[in-house]
Order: structure tokens, then C-alpha cells, then sequence
């Protein structure tokens, strides 16, 4: 439904960060991960804080606990085949504790989010330990 | 002893009721309603209904300073009320995330948060999250087994203790990141994160917990159970067995509510109706009387009296086959409540001791004792 882009807005240099992380990242050795979220009042959608993070334990405390957020994770993984991959997706981080107000407003933005960042596919979580089961969710899917 | 202030409100039980700062203003639960009640001279007037609830309310605290009021319901949900201006009363729902009945609800003393106990066997600590505006609830689930028939607090705000019906009275850290500051290490603990369990304490029959309360200091824990018995614990120090648990057990109906009128000496009440004191140390406790006055001492014992009494006797078993005495009191109970005390509540407090309390019952009456 486009009716989103006419609500939720990316400014022009979060669409170019977002297209540059997607691309520096297939490269990269290790995991990175920005962590986006929407404005409440001007329902811009872009950067959290300044920071790539590179450690899944750093990310996960860095997240809220009452406020869902949107991070694009790109993780290089070596599949029991031997093969390297390195998926680029988008997980939506919804905690039970938060309001319906936010959910509402991160649920709008979801598909949004995730064309805009051309990621692979989204994942929900609702807490942030459950970060650190990741990559097995990522290696399952593959 | 004076007299005490008896309102009779009207014909219900009165399951929680609660005072305003100033106590002119009574919120007290009936049925799925708050009736605010307000003094007028003497007595309490009806003025104002606070409605929201579906099923019966369970518990109402009004908050001394900010004058906000917290109810909870049968419904599983809680609502905050904010007094605006105008006198209406605007509700803020709670989403405590339970899914049985919650049972009770307090206010913290620095009145940032509140705990909801339930029948989920989970207690919902809520507290305000600015930057979303919206009430967050915490859950405290390990280890309760069973329903939370109660909670209180400690005066630092950080400390909880509830009473379960799996026998145990448990204190807790309900610490927030956030909205707490870190409090100063006392006998129940230093490092206390959320959920973390300070002491585990279980009535000699392992009875229901009916109700905890902290010492005015906090460095001691009272709880009834439903064995009759009155408990307190005085605790040494975090990880150590506690200076001393020393159990009062009374040929009384079990008691439901129970507070501390200072250092050393409990009132509670119950199914008796009636208020009772304790009194006692680290050395010992004991059952030290009702805060009713004897009726029966009272007036004038005259021969006329029994004369009376022999005729009414008589008159009575020939017209309802009773050889009671009086008919009045057959059919009322000498206590000033005529059914179970529900809740016992601090009213007038001076020099750190409680110098008058109320309590609300299943007779639909608020009686102000002095103690």
C-alpha cells in the first residue's frame, strides 16, 4: 500500500546511508547492524544513533525495553555446505511491553522500511535476548 | 479508647477503600464502581462515581501527594485516575498483561510506580514511561506459585513484599532502571536487581498469606495467615537466617489486614469483625486486646435490667421459640462492624506512631478508630 509513503518519510540522506550500508556490507568479515526508528511526532523514519554495530551483545543492550525499533543486520555466516553468505535483513524489534501506539506506528512503517532498504526479509523478535540466537535463525532459513 | 467514627455507607461489601491526603475525600470499591465520597461535617456525602471497571474493582489507593487514584479489578485491568481541574476524573488503562484477576493494588510511597497483585501469580510493578506516555508493567514472576492475595512497600520504594496463598510471604526488588535511584543497603540486601528475591518466609502451617506490612523503618515484616496466626520477621542481613521469626498464633477467626501502628505494635483485623492490637519485640509477640469497647460493662446493671431480661426471656421463646436475651442481640453482632473487616488502613499518624486507623468491611461500613 503506498498510502504509507505519503504518511512515513525518509529524508534524503537516510535513503542514500541506507542504499551505501546495503552495499559496503556483503563484503564485510564480521556482523553490522544499525538500529533505525520512527519519529513519533514528525513520523520520520531514520537513524537511532551515529553507530554500526559490529557485537550482537552490544546491540541487544542498546535496545529499548518499552519501545519497538527497526535494525537492518547484515551477517556473514559459513553454512554447514561450506558456502559463505551474507543475508541483509531487516528485524523488527516489538517488546510486549510497549505501547499500542507505538506498535501501530512501527507496524504502518514495517513494509516501508523494508523496500526502502531493499532488505532480504524481516524477522520479529520481542526481546533483545533473543538476538543472540540469530544466526541460527538466519543459517535455518537458508 | 474514644468512640470510634462509624460512616454507613450502604448495604455492600466494601472490598478496598482508601483516604485522600487531607481525608475529606473516601474512595471506596463497590461492586464495579469507585464511589468518591466526600466530608461534609460528620458525615460522608456520595459525590462523585468513577466507572471504567467490568467486573468487581478489588482493590483503590489513592496516592497522598499527587492525589492520583489506582484501581484494580476482577477484569484484569487497572486504571490510573487523574484529577483535572474541572473535578472530573480522567482514566489512563493500565495494560498490566495478566490474565487471571488482579487482587490489590498500593502505591509506592514515592508514588512513581505501583504493584497489582493477581491471581496469574504474577505481580505487575507499573511505573510511567515519559517518553512513550504510557504505563510499562514489569512482571515479577519467580517464584510464586500461587495468588497474590497482597503487596505492600517499603519505605525506600524499592522493596515489596507479598503475601501468596501458597503460604509464603516473600520480599522482592522491584528496582527500575530509570525511575528508581539506587537504594541504600539495608537488612534485606545491597545489589537487588529486579525480580530478585530478599527473603522467603512461610507461616508454621503454611497457611494463605492474607496480608504483609513492613515496619514503619522497614527492618521488619508482618504477615497473617489464614491459620489464625500473626507473623513477624526481623531479618539480619542479606543471605543470613533472620535475627528472629517469631509466630503469635490466637483462638480468633484469621485476620485479613493487618498494619503497623509503630515499631512495636501490630492492629489487625478480620473475620471477627473486630480490631485487634499485638505487641512485642525481637524477644516475643503477643495479643494484647480489642479495640472495641465492652458494651456489655457499660450503663447502668441495674435490677431492672434483669428483670427485664427474664421477661423478654420468657416473651421472647413464647413468640420465636428463642430463649435469647434482648432481641437486638440476637440479631446484631457486639462489634461495631456486623461482618468481616476487609481492610485496615492508617488514618492519622504522629511522632512515628499510628494514632488512628480505618477500616472498611463487608457490612458496607468505614469506621475511624482511635487507637
Amino acid at each position: 500500500m503506498s498510502s504509507e509513503s505519503r504518511l512515513y518519510t525518509f529524508s534524503k540522506e537516510t535513503k542514500d546511508k541506507l542504499r551505501k550500508f546495503r552495499l559496503s556490507t556483503s563484503r564485510a568479515k564480521d556482523p553490522q547492524a544499525i538500529i533505525y526508528q520512527v519519529d513519533k511526532s514528525s513520523l520520520e523514519i531514520k537513524q537511532a544513533d551515529d553507530e554500526v554495530y559490529k557485537n550482537m551483545q552490544e546491540l541487544s543492550d542498546e535496545l529499548p525495553d518499552n519501545s519497538p525499533r527497526y535494525v537492518l543486520l547484515s551477517y556473514p555466516l559459513t553454512l554447514a555446505s561450506g558456502r559463505l553468505s551474507v543475508p541483509y535483513v531487516m528485524i523488527n524489534y516489538l517488546p510486549p511491553t510497549c505501547s499500542s501506539e507505538m506498535r501501530m506506528l512501527y507496524a504502518g512503517a514495517k513494509e516501508l522500511m523494508r523496500n526502502q532498504a531493499e532488505a532480504g526479509r524481516i524477522i520479529e523478535i520481542d526481546s533483545a535476548e533473543d538476538l543472540e540466537e540469530i544466526e541460527e535463525k538466519l543459517k535455518g532459513e537458508e | 479508647m474514644s468512640t470510634p467514627e462509624i460512616h454507613h455507607l450502604f448495604h455492600a461489601p466494601i472490598s478496598d477503600h482508601s483516604f485522600s491526603a487531607d481525608r475529606s475525600t473516601l474512595a471506596v470499591a463497590r461492586d464495579t464502581n469507585i464511589e468518591l465520597y466526600h466530608r461534609t461535617g460528620k458525615t460522608f456525602k456520595l459525590q462523585d462515581e468513577l466507572r471504567g471497571h467490568d467486573k468487581t474493582i478489588t482493590g483503590v489507593d489513592i496516592a497522598p501527594h499527587s492525589g492520583r487514584i489506582v484501581t484494580c479489578s476482577q477484569d484484569r485491568n487497572a486504571y490510573v485516575w487523574e484529577p483535572s481541574p474541572d473535578g472530573q476524573w480522567k482514566p489512563t488503562l493500565v495494560l498490566l498483561r495478566i490474565n487471571r484477576a488482579a487482587t490489590g493494588v498500593r502505591w509506592c510511597p514515592n508514588e512513581t510506580k505501583f504493584a497489582v497483585g493477581s491471581g496469574a501469580r504474577i505481580i505487575a510493578v507499573c511505573y510511567f514511561e515519559e517518553e512513550n506516555d504510557w504505563w510499562v508493567s514489569k512482571h515479577i514472576k519467580k517464584p510464586i506459585r500461587s495468588t497474590v492475595t497482597s503487596v505492600s512497600w517499603h519505605p525506600n520504594s524499592v522493596l515489596l513484599a507479598a503475601g501468596s496463598t501458597d503460604g509464603h510471604a516473600r520480599v522482592f526488588s522491584s528496582f527500575v532502571k530509570g525511575v528508581d535511584e539506587r537504594p541504600e543497603p539495608s537488612v534485606w540486601g545491597e545489589r537487588l536487581p529486579f525480580n530478585t528475591v530478599c527473603g522467603e518466609y512461610l507461616n508454621p502451617t503454611a497457611g494463605w498469606v492474607h496480608d504483609v506490612a513492613f515496619s514503619p523503618s522497614g527492618d521488619a515484616l508482618a504477615f497473617c495467615a489464614h491459620d489464625s496466626s500473626v507473623t513477624v520477621v526481623y531479618p539480619s542481613g542479606a543471605d543470613q537466617p533472620p535475627k528472629a521469626v517469631i509466630s503469635v498464633s490466637t483462638q480468633l477467626l484469621p485476620f485479613t489486614s493487618l498494619l503497623w501502628s509503630s515499631e512495636t505494635e501490630l492492629v489487625a483485623a478480620g473475620y471477627d469483625c473486630g480490631v485487634y492490637r499485638l505487641s512485642g519485640d525481637t524477644s516475643g509477640w503477643q495479643l494484647t486486646g480489642s479495640l472495641e469497647e465492652n458494651k456489655k460493662e457499660g450503663g447502668r446493671p441495674g435490677l431492672e435490667q434483669r428483670e427485664e431480661s427474664a421477661l423478654n426471656m420468657f416473651r421472647s421463646m413464647d413468640l420465636k421459640g428463642r430463649s435469647g436475651g434482648a432481641a437486638t442481640e440476637d440479631t446484631k453482632l457486639k462489634t461495631v462492624h456486623q461482618n468481616s473487616i476487609s481492610t485496615a488502613r492508617r488514618y492519622e499518624e504522629g511522632n512515628g506512631k499510628v494514632s488512628r486507623i480505618s477500616t472498611g468491611g463487608v457490612d458496607g461500613r468505614v469506621v475511624v478508630w482511635t487507637l
